[in-house]
């Protein structure tokens, strides 16, 4: 970082949107007022160079666009100056004062820097040729021609939302529809791109438009073409014009490499060459865990000769020359590993590709994610929410050389059921460490991920020229902040946990039980028993928002043999009564769901049941309340329903926590290091309290919660005991009625906080908790906690680039915030096989499975938000799927959430 | 000009969640799945070739590490052959996430077959460092004997709770 000339600047509010680097030219103006009046003009005329010919230009239409000057006053108010735009790409703006301006033309910002201002790109594409005229003479070995964009079903090209046009034939048998077999499809060269999918239907057709990102010809042909030889190491030195070839074998191929093909053919085209030939250099590549390879690619330029090179030559000398090579390094998901051969490297990091040359000075290196950004004058904490009327500043830009200009864009994000892109909504550009965006720009509601380029190098005035910044002589670092979500009313950004290091967890000597020898419960818990299977026991419950209540095992067996199965002794609670007779769980043989309540017990020793989860308990608790007085219930185990007549002795007893609706109340956290690979990487309780992924983590849980009414309080990390660590780093199997995810959770000790089990592995989950809901208050028992894989923790550098939006730790977060939801009570929204739906009534379900064929729910299928239909349910927390945007509770869920027993009071 | 082409590429290639390309989106989805148990018949309900496409799942560094160790675990349920053949060679592939290797190890020795499960611990506690500890550690959880018996030849192992279980302190 060069802190001299770019470093961590702390900015004066003056200065929050314009760069403080010219504020020696206007500051004046800024504390003053408008003191003069002057007059913005400029044109929109893009440069379209088709290879290395003259380029030509192209005049943007700007009539009927908004154009205007963002005039700030000296109330620090904005105010809003009318011009107007023409035809011919030149713009007006008149009655300008001095000052702090922003000059809006479309959707596009720039702070002025200047009197006159050329917002023209620079195009690297070729004109686009002309059509052919006929179908015979694109594609003349063509029979049994099918119609392209007459069909209705849904693999229509019309029903895809793209230019049919773009494809021009495709061959198959009989009538277009799902049983079509397709032989072949004829596409235009310039245009999107056909892929076959080899699933249930015989043929489907998906057309995708890509842009054709800047870079060298063969850098972005790499990027196209990695997933080839990663994905499909059979395929190592197959001629493309093989796997390209027009016969009927050519919807058989992988979808991948067929698509990557095109794409890479559309994108050579696009930049004025032809891709002749894809070898991949075959040695290189295992069916196992490739790392690193190369890529041959052989390019035919339209406008000059082929380069020949040595390493083509030397690496395929059957080849006569026209191979650039390109090594090409797959890094692993989490790791940013970077092998530097040749001049270029492509690192692959979790999908996402990124062409380096090596033969310009060392890159920044990807800055700091944050790079100490603000919303106003608050540290931005990711995620957030930003208001519709933003001033956004940072401190510093990684990178060598002084900035001669930063350009921001909030890209919309935009969901599909297909998948996510991006659209550039907002673009600002400023010489200096801010930036506002006015009113009117930002949607409410949407989400916006925002991309910041700090251009290094100098030369032509680059506010006089923003849209050129990409093109030589500058250059640029990149940053990209995860997703934010604009907002009329910003929720506040979620205190940061507090986190510090705790003794270590567990007792010394290994534990073989579920349960521990002393349980200990919150202060505040009432204890009724001990008593007997089925025989009622009487509470006295005080008034309170609700009840957790608690039946555990003291004696008994922990299993029993059924038909000649060991069977784990379930402890069930299975009768509750309020004063009124009302059946809160059971009646027995009527279903719990015919009850206010539902308990789901997980672990044998225990079973937990919170009033209210139900959507007709909590309606019960919004009326009159949840009634207090003389309770009923009834505790019986397994072994009672099948054996009636053991006589062995058993023991159990009823622990009830009296609740408190706490809205934000804070709920502090016990994590213990469990796992055996973040130890190996040294991160310890004390090492990984200080991990930039332990912040994310917890920051992106933090604030899921919050959303939910829990606030995220004191985080303490702890070590476990080496013999947890050597026997129950991966808390799968075990004996029945006492697992070893049981004997896990038995092992918190601290009843005022919840226990987060930090594990390898445990074997289907990547985290559970011990029941729904787990006996929140209490320590010592089998269900005690949850259980989070932490696989993704390992790297330093889990999120390996600051544009990674979600990487490990954020499934982590997400993960976290789920298990706490089914701790508190909650359910899935929908289970994962549209089996059954949550007991409340203001999630959105998703409960017929969405999609003809389907077996399981698919975020995709089930992402229509604010709708109780039948797909939605997509972005609950709840929802069974880990994904980004997930980030929603109901009302009903946070009713559930603010009742967990281990809130505390927050003083106001 | 690096960070000319930086720039450019990034922009064109959105940092958004994407499935990986090969697998079905059903596969895909389920590796995502947050805390649901699957069996075999629930994996092998997603698509007739679905023991392919969870041996892509675990070569696929697309993936994260606990999707790729999940994929295995999957594997291990519809496939135990295909399984083991994958894990032998992802728990001695160095370059593979440690997270995932520690699964492919302990699936070898817990789940492998009777007749196979010892000669593959001892194949991998050869192998010293922490993948002998993993080996070491998964027999003890199978079988004590013999878990205390692979732990005698591997000194180098260094375990809590052997002594304890072997009776031998070292």
């Amino acid at each position: 970082m060069n802190q001299s000339v770019w470093g961590w600047v702390l900015v004066p509010l003056s200065c929050l949107w314009v760069g403080c680097p010219d504020a020696s030219s206007n500051g004046d103006a800024a504390a003053t007022g408008p003191v003069a009046s002057r007059e913005l003009t400029g044109d929109r005329v893009d440069n379209v160079r088709p290879g290395a010919a003259t380029p030509s230009t192209r005049a943007a239409d700007l009539s009927g666009v908004p154009v205007r000057a963002h005039v700030r006053q000296g109330d620090g108010a904005w105010r809003t100056i009318d011009g107007a735009g023409s035809n011919d790409g030149t713009f007006r703006v008149s009655g300008v004062p001095s000052g702090d301006v922003v000059l809006q033309v479309g959707n596009q910002l720039h702070q002025v820097g200047a009197d006159t201002l050329h917002l023209g790109e620079e195009l690297w594409r070729r004109a686009e040729p002309a059509l052919p005229t006929g179908l015979p003479e694109v594609c003349p070995r063509f029979s049994g021609l099918l119609p392209v964009v007459e069909s209705t079903d849904s693999w229509s090209l019309d029903a895809l939302g793209v230019d049919a046009h773009e494809v021009y034939a495709l061959e198959g048998d009989g009538t277009l529809n799902n049983a079509t077999t397709l032989r072949n499809i004829c596409w235009r060269w310039f245009g999107p791109y056909v892929e076959s999918d080899a699933g249930d239907r015989s043929v489907f057709a998906q057309l995708r438009r890509r842009t054709v990102p800047g870079g060298s010809v063969e850098e972005v042909l790499a990027m196209a073409l990695v997933s080839i030889s990663i994905n499909r190491g059979t395929e190592a030195n197959q001629p493309v014009a093989e796997l390209m070839a027009p016969s009927a074998d050519t919807h058989t191929l992988p979808a991948v490499p067929l698509a990557r093909l095109v794409e890479a053919q559309r994108m050579a085209a696009g930049r004025g060459v032809r891709l002749t030939e894809v070898r991949a250099v075959p040695q290189t590549w295992e069916t196992v865990g490739p790392r690193a390879g190369a890529l041959l690619l052989r390019l035919q330029h339209n406008d000059e000769p082929p380069a020949n090179t040595p390493d083509a030559a030397a690496a395929v000398p059957q080849a006569p020359g026209g191979f650039t090579r390109v090594v090409v390094q797959k890094a692993m998901a989490q790791a940013f590993l970077a092998e530097r051969e040749d001049g270029h490297v492509v690192e692959v990091s979790s999908g996402l590709m990124v062409v380096h040359a090596l033969d310009a000075p060392a890159p920044a290196t990807l800055v700091d994610p944050l790079l100490g950004l603000k919303v106003g004058a608050t540290p931005m904490v990711l995620p957030m929410d930003i208001p519709l009327e933003v001033d956004l500043s940072w401190d510093a830009f990684t990178g060598a050389g002084a900035p001669t200009a930063v350009r921001v864009v909030f890209h919309r994000v935009l969901r599909t059921t297909r998948r996510t892109r991006l659209e550039p909504a907002v673009t600002l550009t400023t010489r200096g460490n801010a930036v506002h965006v006015p009113a009117g720009l930002l949607e409410d509601g949407a989400d916006y991920m925002v991309e910041l380029t700090a251009v290094l190098s100098d030369g032509a005035d680059a506010l006089a020229n923003p849209n050129r910044l990409m093109v030589p002589p500058y250059s640029a670092a990149i940053v990209w902040t995860p997703m934010l979500t604009a907002r009329t009313q910003p929720q506040p950004a979620p205190p940061t946990p507090t986190v510090e290091v705790g003794p270590m967890a567990g007792p010394v000597e290994e534990q073989t039980r579920c349960s521990a020898a002393a349980v200990t419960a919150r202060a505040g818990a009432l204890t009724f028993g001990p008593t007997e299977p089925g025989i009622p026991l009487g509470m006295e419950l005080p008034p309170a928002a609700g009840y957790q209540l608690v039946a555990r095992r003291l004696a008994g067996p922990d299993s029993y043999n059924d038909s000649g199965t060991t069977t784990g002794n379930t402890v069930v609670l299975h009768e509750v009564f309020d004063p009124s007779g009302t059946a809160w769980l059971g009646p027995l043989g009527s279903g719990i769901n015919t009850a206010l309540g539902v308990a789901a017990p997980s672990h044998d020793e225990e079973t937990t049941a919170l009033f209210p989860n139900t959507a007709d308990a909590l309606e019960v608790a919004a009326g009159g309340g949840v009634p207090a007085g003389l309770w009923n219930a009834s505790l019986d185990d397994g072994l009672f329903f099948a054996s009636p007549n053991d006589t062995r002795v058993r023991a159990q007893e009823l622990t009830v926590f009296p609740l408190q609706r706490r809205p934000g109340g804070r709920l502090d956290l016990d994590v213990v290091v469990v796992a055996n690979a973040l130890l190996d990487a040294g991160l310890d309780a004390a090492h990984l309290a200080t991990q930039a992924n332990t912040r994310r983590w917890l920051g992106r849980a933090a604030q899921l919660l919050s959303t939910g009414g829990i606030t995220l309080g004191k985080v303490r990390f702890r070590d476990a005991q080496p013999w947890m660590v050597d026997t129950l780093s991966m808390p799968t199997g075990g004996v029945p009625g006492c697992d070893n995810e049981s004997r896990l959770l038995s092992l918190g000790d601290n009843p005022d906080a919840l226990t987060v089990f930090l594990v390898d592995d445990a074997g289907n989950y990547l985290g559970r908790a011990g029941g729904i809901p787990g006996p929140a208050g209490m320590v010592g028992l089998s269900s005690n906690g949850v259980v989070v894989v932490s696989a993704e923790l390992r790297f330093a550098d889990a999120c390996p680039t600051p544009q990674s939006v979600y990487c490990g730790p954020d499934v982590i977060g997400l993960t976290l915030a789920h298990e706490i939801g089914h701790f508190s009570g909650l359910f899935h929204t929908t289970e994962i096989n549209a089996g059954a739906n949550d007991p409340l009534t203001d999630t959105a379900q998703c409960a017929a499975r969405c999609a003809a064929g389907a077996s399981e729910l698919s975020p995709e299928l089930c992402d229509d938000p604010g709708t109780t239909a039948v797909c939605g349910g997509g972005l609950n927390v709840m929802f069974p799927i880990n994904q980004p945007g997930r980030v929603e509770w109901s009302t009903q869920q946070g009713e559930v959430l603010v009742r967990m027993p281990l809130l505390q009071q927050v003083a106001p | 000009m690096m960070a000319l082409m930086l720039s450019g590429l990034l922009a064109a290639s959105p940092p958004v969640h994407t499935p990986t390309p090969t697998l079905p989106p059903t596969v895909e989805v389920a590796l995502r799945s947050q805390d649901t148990v699957r069996t075999a018949a629930d994996w092998n309900a997603l698509t007739p070739d679905i023991r392919q496409h969870l041996a892509a799942a675990v070569r696929s560094a697309a993936l994260l590490p606990s999707a790729r160790a999940r994929a295995l675990t999957g594997l291990w349920l519809v496939d135990p052959q295909e399984a083991r053949t994958v894990s032998l060679v992802v728990a001695q592939d160095a370059r593979m996430p440690w997270a995932l290797r520690m699964v492919a190890i302990h699936r070898l020795v817990e789940d492998g077959a009777a007749h196979q499960w010892t000669s593959d611990a001892t194949l991998l506690a050869d192998l010293g460092g922490t993948t002998a500890r993993e080996a070491v550690r998964a027999a003890l959880r199978r079988d004590r004997v013999a878990g205390c018996t692979l732990w005698a030849g591997h000194p180098s192992v260094k375990l809590s709770i052997t002594s304890h279980r072997c009776g031998v302190p070292r």
